[in-house]
């Protein structure tokens, strides 16, 4: 169903990133669930809030992408641990013919993005055997 | 200012020892290393601690101060369902991170939003950096 678009080597934090011109972008972590009524993505984007978050659907590819600009910065002080960075976040998914690309919805809460994937309304149809 | 800086050099070298020590012994429930990452920086009144936890809220985090030792304990909690990719972390975590100055339990400050856990934790008074007036007599 979702083909991974972009994916680099793993770092020790378990996220993987692909660095771009100035800044670092990671790939977020992801789930996936899968039900009657369609998918869902939850992707691990702390830092981002609504501003900063970018869905977009194009030739049947799902881009997610976000910015922790809403996290708040440490002002006046000097870095002297650092385990991970408040950058940007992309991957994209490739999507199947199921999804009812209109009804792509999307949310972020608590640093999580939560992209809902209806499937369209079953196109199942019988076709008649005739015998002859 | 050569002195300052050497006492930072040796907080970063406490704070990476505490870092390896919990990264060689690891987590009991199969946690790879030290969760949740954090960040941390320092000015001549407090530290800052950042810690990334998306999807928890102020109900699934807890802080606590004990000596000089801070303690960040939570859970990511996910729904049912079923999951076709499983990435993001789950289960409970605990992390405890030792300062080597001495800090004022009564004025730590925590808060998590979008996903990142603010904590900040003043110093003592009395281990903060003095300027000593020197009497000329």
């Amino acid at each position: 169903m979702f083909g991974l678009q972009k994916k680099a080597a793993e770092n020790e934090t378990g996220t993987q990133t692909t660095v771009t011109q100035n800044s670092v972008t990671y790939v977020p972590a992801v789930d996936v669930t899968e039900n009657e009524t369609g998918y869902t993505i939850f992707a691990d984007v702390p830092g981002a809030d609504k501003d900063s978050v970018d869905v977009t659907y194009e030739d049947g590819v799902v881009t997610l992408k976000a910015n922790s600009s809403a996290a708040k910065q440490v002002e006046g002080a000097q870095a002297i641990h650092r385990e991970f960075r408040l950058a940007g976040y992309e991957r994209a998914f490739r999507v199947g013919d199921d999804v009812d690309v209109e009804k792509i919805d999307a949310e972020i809460a608590n640093g999580v993005l939560k992209v809902s994937l209806p499937r369209k309304a079953s196109a199942k149809k019988v076709i008649s055997v005739s015998a002859k | 200012m050569l002195v300052k800086a050497h006492s930072i050099w040796n907080d970063f070298a406490e704070v990476q020892n505490e870092f390896d020590r919990f990264f060689r012994r690891g987590f009991g429930e199969g946690a790879r290393g030290y969760y949740p990452p954090a960040n941390i920086a320092e000015n001549a009144d407090a530290y800052v601690i950042q810690a990334r936890v998306p999807g928890l809220t102020k109900d699934d985090v807890s802080v606590e101060l004990e000596g000089r030792a801070l303690t960040i304990r939570g859970e990511h909690r996910r729904d049912a369902g079923n999951f076709t990719r499983e990435e993001r972390a789950s289960g409970k975590f605990e992390r405890t991170i030792t300062f080597k100055h001495a800090l004022a339990a009564d004025k730590i400050q925590a808060e998590v939003k979008n996903g990142i856990l603010t904590v900040t934790l003043p110093k003592a008074e009395e281990a903060k950096p003095r300027k000593i007036e020197i009497v000329a007599k």
